[in-house]
């Protein structure tokens, strides 16, 4: 029986030694050759389906045409994105490890969260490619025309009204209370019901449902339920109107803050990419960014397609960190445990 | 219009091959990636959008409603050959499935399954053309309160899948709950049990868990004891399903059937618990209760039935309302959108033939699968005929592949082999796993919708009977139970009865 | 009766996990923030209840199988049944698979995952003694390779490639 074992043992040796050999024909061990010499993993933090998910699938198809190595889209979801960050964090910083960076995982959450394991430093952004604008709106019958009469309402009662969100660290999250806020509701921590979620979809439902007052979210999100009348937007948080949504603007009633309140998406890297690779990330996103297909679809979605540089996207991306972080120090949203 | 002058309009716009050729390549690519462990239909469907953009919309969205359903049934395929459920949704057909084709009526298994899906996806498909606007203003009715009890009634079925002992199907249970609250907390977003790992954060993946329980101990326990059937190969399964089995089976799966629809009408609850409540009702109503979980056709009947029946229905609050109520119909949504198109009640004034157009490739689509189906059930049906000493390593690497594709993550291949080991544990000490699979599943559920409830009314618990559904489903989780505990004790006092006889002999 | 004392054992276990739960595992594992308004709404109430859930659960258990009826349960048929030595074998077996699939893991990153599990398919082959070794060999070459092809290439996902070569 030993004796069968131990043929049957160097025979499997053998023939793996046989493949072994036979597959290191494909081996390509050009030092020399230029970057992108083997496929690049695009990590997608968030679930198949979502809002981060379907933008960088989307544009994945203009970078399949671009790169000169296959771009392969991954998802590794969990934890509000965390999961996914921290594994392109841990990831060599050779530029074949890249992500979709977005709002939730590289503002929101460093900004809310204490025992996040990951920085917003910790990362190198090639620039940030996708405005979404974010719409307050509560159920269409509802008695609230206006922002107004949202603050009025919480003022009168304070723990009646609540806003749904996709789950502690989301942009709904901070979103709900920066608005109120800036409106006059000095603690909507305390004064206004946070109702977390599991998904944006499932938050938009449950202001349709009842069983939350309003919510604020990007606009793609709602977009759907404003024309077919069942939510009624009270704000948009942009400078200029988004169409389709017959609401005030944050600069129509003197809120400039709010346009900080907006999400994003972006590509960014581990710390430490090479030069060499930022720059030609950027020539990818830049020419992905003006095909044209990628622009009907991205638009019909209700993104606003805006190529930023590296610079103006870290401005952005740490100003609207600073602007999160200092909402959640005076509000005590932080999440210690 | 009336509804004529719709399906007049609609129908140029499937009658053409592209359509055809969409819908029934959608529900080949969707079997193969049900059929692998890993893949569930939603990430087929996920990795299948980018390519609709550039169609027409009624033929994308008619690709990716195929390899939705293709998904679905295609999951079936290694539950019932391998015990590995190739999606979520068909876990409940291994509880059956698996021992029909330990007996050698591997095609008879298959065979049903495609019926009884089929069947489902017919009726789901007419429920959602005809019932859609009642079932929609009906779910929007479920908040927080609604769902926490529907789980809850949701968790007797528990009951049916024990086994001999309830007691160690509740641990089972219980653990199963237990290890659902690995992650952060829903409503504060701090850390339970997560050891301040950013893997552990997310939650343990449900397909990972899934595979670990079911198709690995069945590894195990042929590496315990491969002698035994070393050259037994499991006989071909050339028996098909007969004529009579299926109408013995018929209610069955019109009861599941409409289950599927009624859960899949409802955001949020999906295919999976579907299929496991259809089982349940299915073995507490048929007069073979004993043989369910031993190899019982009405098992896989009812199984597949309820998760096929969800197929359709879940359409119902997109069109309907615009909810896009799982991730499914989130993708879905997506497609519509980057088409310029808005789903809601609106969209059946503006647009109304593409909804029509839909509508009549569903119908279309459930025959579809029927063709498709059997076709792969012809091929698949020959992993059977391999030797067991080839086939148990084989399902071993195709589940360190697939389940390091759920997340592309080496840790859901440690989760996959530690769970493994818990369910041999379980297999060895008669614990059986599907309670706690249905824990797993529903625990969280419970959980957030309890929480979400006392949330909306700062605590006070009479919000938990504040609709007649609350009350519906109250009352039928206590009927439930105290039928349990009826049957419970007369088993018990018949057993000692039964003793006493023996002993007095 | 083995089958009794077993489950008592089992109903033990369960038991002290769940006691476990409640005094350690869920203070120093689950954090609660100190600001929680009702007590329902705490991360600890679920976990706590579960845990309770176990205890209660674990002494059913025990109490059924020390003064209930002896209930005939499922025979041990399918698993077990062994002769002494067998069994020894047996567990050897068991416990060469446990190197194997931990040593799978650790082999992953290295190798890459189409190479480990081509040799964890050998060395699992080996370890049953499977009787068709030619087959096994094939498959163990053939078998990754196709879902290599089959995920990288049609499914558009990232295997890990292991540190020695990379394939197309």
């Amino acid at each position: 029986m030993m004796e069968k074992l131990g043929r049957l043992r160097s025979a499997a040796v053998l023939g793996l030694a046989t493949l072994a050999a036979g597959m290191s024909a494909f081996v390509v061990s050009d030092a020399r050759a230029e970057y992108p010499e083997r496929p690049i993993t695009l990590v997608i933090a968030y679930g198949p389906g979502g809002a981060t998910d379907i933008s960088g699938r989307t544009l994945a198809v203009p970078l399949g045409k671009i790169v000169p190595q296959p771009v392969l889209v991954v998802n590794r979801t969990g934890a509000g994105g965390a999961t996914g960050t921290v594994s392109v964090r841990d990831a060599d910083a050779d530029g074949y490890t890249m992500m979709i960076s977005r709002v939730g995982s590289l503002t929101v959450n460093p900004a809310m969260k204490a025992t996040l394991p990951y920085k917003i430093d910790e990362f190198d952004q090639v620039g940030v490619y996708e405005i979404n604008p974010v719409a307050c709106a509560v159920k269409e019958d509802s008695d609230i025309k206006s922002m107004d009469d949202l603050v009025a309402k919480i003022k009168a009662a304070p723990k009646t009204v609540s806003y749904s969100s996709s789950g502690v660290g989301s942009l709904l999250h901070i979103a709900g209370a920066m608005a109120v806020r800036e409106f006059g509701v000095a603690d909507p921590v305390a004064d206004v019901i946070h109702i977390p979620l599991k998904g944006g979809g499932a938050a938009a439902t449950a202001v349709l449902a009842g069983t939350a007052t309003f919510i604020c979210t990007n606009t793609s999100a709602l977009a759907s339920f404003v024309v077919n009348k069942q939510l009624r937007p009270l704000m948009v948080t942009t400078k200029e109107p988004v169409a389709g949504f017959d609401a005030p603007t944050a600069a129509d009633l003197g809120k400039p803050n709010l346009h900080q309140l907006v999400g994003w998406s972006g590509i960014a890297g581990p710390k430490g990419l090479p030069a060499e690779v930022k720059e030609k990330w950027r020539g990818w996103l830049k020419a992905a960014t003006e095909d044209e297909e990628f622009l009907k679809n991205m638009q019909a979605r209700g993104s606003v397609i805006q190529m930023m540089t590296p610079e103006a996207s870290d401005a952005f991306i740490n100003n609207q960190y600073e602007v999160f972080k200092k909402l959640v120090d005076e509000l005590g949203m932080r999440v210690e445990g | 219009m009336n509804v004529f002058d719709n399906i007049a309009a609609a129908w140029p716009l499937v009658a053409n091959l592209e359509s055809f050729l969409a819908l029934a390549g959608g529900i080949a690519i969707g079997v193969i990636a049900g059929a692998i462990p890993g893949m569930s239909a939603t990430m087929a469907v996920a990795l299948t959008l980018p390519f609709t953009f550039a169609m027409q919309p009624i033929t994308g969205i008619l690709l990716l409603l195929g390899v939705y359903k293709g998904g679905i049934f295609g999951g079936s395929i290694p539950a019932i050959l391998i015990k590995t459920p190739g999606t979520p949704a068909s876990s409940a057909t291994v509880l059956d499935g698996y021992p029909m084709a330990e007996k050698g009526q591997a095609g008879k298994a298959l065979g049903m399954a495609l019926y009884a899906s089929c069947t489902a996806d017919m009726i789901s498909n007419l429920s959602l053309i005809l019932l859609a606007g009642w079932l929609a203003s009906f779910a929007l009715s479920f908040g927080p309160p609604e769902f926490f009890t529907l789980i809850l009634f949701s968790l007797t079925i528990i009951a049916g899948v024990s086994g001999d002992s309830l007691i160690k199907g509740i641990i089972a249970a219980v653990f199963g709950l237990l290890l659902a609250t690995i992650g952060l907390d829903l409503v504060y977003g701090t850390n339970r049990f997560t050891f301040n790992d950013s893997n552990l954060m997310g939650g343990l993946h449900f397909i990972v868990v899934l595979i670990g329980l079911f198709a690995i101990p069945e590894f195990l326990s042929y590496v315990w004891k491969p002698s035994s059937d070393r050259e037994k190969v499991r006989a071909l399964g050339e028996q098909h399903v007969t004529f009579a089995e299926y109408r013995r089976c018929f209610r069955t799966i019109l009861r599941s059937s409409f289950i599927g629809v009624f859960l899949g009408s409802i955001p949020g609850i999906g295919a999976a618990p579907s299929a496991f409540l259809s089982y349940s009702e299915a073995r507490r109503r048929s007069p073979n209760k004993k043989n369910f979980g031993k190899g019982e056709i009405e098992g896989v009947a009812a199984s597949e039935a309820g998760n096929n029946g969800v197929a359709g229905a879940t359409l119902i609050p997109l069109l309907a309302l615009g909810i896009p109520g799982d991730i499914m119909t989130a993708i879905i949504i997506g497609a519509f959108m980057v088409h310029g198109l808005q789903p809601g009640p609106m969209m059946f004034v503006a647009n109304a033939n593409i909804i029509y157009a839909l509508f009549l490739g569903l119908i279309i689509s459930s025959v579809l699968l029927f063709v498709i189906g059997g076709l792969a059930i012809k091929m698949f049906r020959y992993i059977v005929d391999v030797p067991k000493s080839i086939l148990m390593p084989s399902v071993l690497i195709l589940c360190v592949f697939g389940v390091y594709a759920v997340n592309n993550n080496l840790f859901d291949i440690v989760v996959m082999f530690l769970m493994g080991w818990l369910g041999y544990f379980m297999l060895r000490n008669d614990i059986p796993a599907a309670p706690f699979l249905i824990a797993y599943i529903l625990g969280p559920l419970l959980e957030d919708n309890f929480r979400q409830a006392m949330l909306m009314s700062n605590g006070a618990s009479d919000i938990l009977f504040r609709s007649w559904i609350t009350w519906f489903f109250w009352g039928a989780t206590f009927l439930t139970i105290a039928a349990l505990v009826r049957t419970g004790l007369r088993q018990r006092s018949e057993a000692a009865e039964a003793l006493r006889a023996t002993a007095s002999e | 009766m083995k089958l009794h004392s077993k489950d008592v054992w089992l109903g033990a276990g369960v038991v002290t996990f769940g006691v476990f739960l409640l005094v350690y595992a869920i203070p120093v594992f689950v954090s609660s923030p100190s600001n929680v308004r009702v007590m329902f709404l705490s991360p600890t109430f679920w976990p706590i209840i579960i845990a309770w859930g176990a205890i209660i659960t674990g002494t059913l258990l025990i109490v059924s199988r020390v003064f209930g009826p002896t209930v005939i349960s499922s025979q041990e048929a399918e698993v077990g049944d062994l002769g002494h030595d067998e069994t020894i074998y047996a567990i050897v077996r068991v416990a060469a698979a446990a190197a194997i699939m931990t040593g799978l893991v650790f082999a992953i990153p290295v190798l890459g995952l189409v190479l480990a599990s081509g040799l964890a398919f050998a060395l699992i082959s080996a370890l049953i003694m499977t009787p068709r070794p030619i087959t096994a060999l094939l498959v163990a070459i053939i078998l990754p390779l196709v879902l290599y092809a089959f995920f990288t290439h049609i499914a558009g996902m990232a295997l890990p490639q292991g540190r020695y070569f990379t394939l197309p």
